[in-house]
């Protein structure tokens, strides 16, 4: 004959709702705990004080000779270009400015504008230095913000965003613009008094053909920190 | 002990639908946007019939501008307003001189969104006001404050050293916007508005 063994008697019900309703009940509290903490602490009021406040000046104002950013479209990373601040530099006054710049003439009669030029870079000349290729004379008239001079551009709106660019929080300001003639539609710069050269740190446009496309303003850090042009 | 239990459940509940809730209804860390200075509702929307007059506290004489057309732009191209500046002594009466009324077409492309001090060279971009700064202020005008935009300009016209044009925008102001400038040492005060949102 057999002798069974006697099971193993587990708790009685009532003891181990005693374990474990205390144990649930802990668990619970530590949950709300946590999550009240994340709801009205880490979350509550942050909206409006992260909020960058608008406080606007002209970037373009503070353009000096010799700064320079390289810039390249986000379709074509590979074809970098280079932005370079003329000796001219910030035109104030045009009709006391030159006459002719490269290409361009009949100045003194312009708009008020940074003089600038671009040289498209040799492979691997990420340094942006003196370059075979000519460079080409572009003038960025000071009220356009971004948007060189021979675009037609009407202004929207100007407003601050708080942003991360180049591994860095920057407030830039997004100003928004109606395009006509050739390319039109809506275009946007992003301008940060904290970026070299004409404070650019992107452009986009949005066609109503062609759609979207962004140009990128990348900060030359060494090359700027080596002097002029 | 159980309704205790139930009711934390509840709460837990409760604050995670809180969270992700609120969490969704923001915008992203990247795009977190400030105050907006709609400068499209300038000039740029301005109607003919618009008219704004503004008196110099000091004279008390007076500037008018008015909006008189906007032709239909051909296509894609830059719509204009045809604008009238008028100058008149302090009793409203026009002041004698070639200058003294001016049309000329409005480029926004060209000339910005402030009245150029040149009206009667419209081709004299040169002249046109350069932007400094921007930032939200109020105004005390007519015995109410104002909330409006302060642009800090320079007037390439002038020499350096009095260069400093400021003006105040209010979207709802019509023809420019504007609720008071200061240039050369004149303040002029928007004194009468008709057409826009005034």
């Amino acid at each position: 004959m057999s002798v069974r063994a006697a099971p193993r008697s587990a708790p009685p019900p009532a003891a181990r709702r005693r374990v474990s309703e205390p144990f649930l009940l802990l668990v619970l509290c530590l949950m709300v705990a946590v999550l009240g903490y994340i709801r009205f602490v880490g979350m509550g009021g942050t909206l409006e004080a992260d909020a960058p406040e608008f406080s606007f000046r002209n970037p373009l104002l503070a353009a000096q000779p010799g700064e320079r950013v390289l810039f390249y479209a986000r379709e074509q990373p590979q074809q970098v270009s280079c932005l370079v601040v003329r000796p001219e530099g910030v035109v104030t006054r045009p009709a006391r400015g030159p006459e002719h710049l490269g290409i361009l003439g009949d100045l003194r009669r312009e708009r008020p504008y940074v003089a600038t030029e671009y040289k498209a870079l040799e492979r691997g000349d990420l340094a942006c230095g003196p370059s075979s290729v000519p460079a080409q004379a572009v003038l960025y008239p000071l009220n356009d913000l971004g948007m060189p001079q021979g675009t037609q551009v009407r202004m929207h709106s100007i407003q601050p965003l708080r942003v991360r660019w180049r591994d860095r929080e920057l407030v830039v300001y997004e100003v928004v613009f109606e395009r006509y003639g050739m390319l039109p539609g809506t275009w946007r710069t992003y301008l940060s008094e904290d970026a070299p050269a004409l404070g650019l740190v992107k452009r986009t446009a949005l066609h109503p053909n062609r759609g979207a496309e962004e140009v990128h303003f990348q900060e030359l850090v060494e090359a700027a920190a080596a002097g002029g042009p | 002990m159980r309704a205790l239990i139930l009711l934390l459940s509840l709460a837990v509940i409760g604050l995670a639908a809180s969270i992700v809730l609120e969490a969704h209804g923001r915008e992203p860390y990247e795009r977190r946007a400030g105050p907006r200075f709609e400068v499209g509702r300038l000039i740029a929307d301005a109607r003919p019939g618009e008219q704004a007059v503004y008196r110099e506290q000091g004279s008390l004489e007076l500037t008018a501008f008015v909006v008189e057309a906007a032709p239909p732009p051909a296509p894609n191209a830059v719509p204009r307003k045809v604008i009238r500046r008028e100058l008149r002594d302090r009793a409203g009466q026009p002041l004698s001189g070639r200058l003294s009324h001016v049309t000329y077409p409005h480029d926004p492309s060209l000339h910005g969104w402030f009245p150029l001090e040149a009206p009667e060279a419209p081709d004299a971009l040169d002249r046109v006001w350069i932007v400094r700064a921007i930032r939200p202020d109020t105004v005390r005008l007519g015995g109410k404050e104002r909330r409006c935009w302060r642009v800090d300009l320079t007037d390439p016209a002038l020499p350096p050293d009095q260069d400093t044009v400021v003006a105040w925008f209010d979207p709802e102001v019509p023809v420019y916007g504007l609720l008071r400038y200061k240039r050369l040492g004149e303040t002029w005060d928007l004194v009468h508005a008709q057409g826009g949102g005034a």
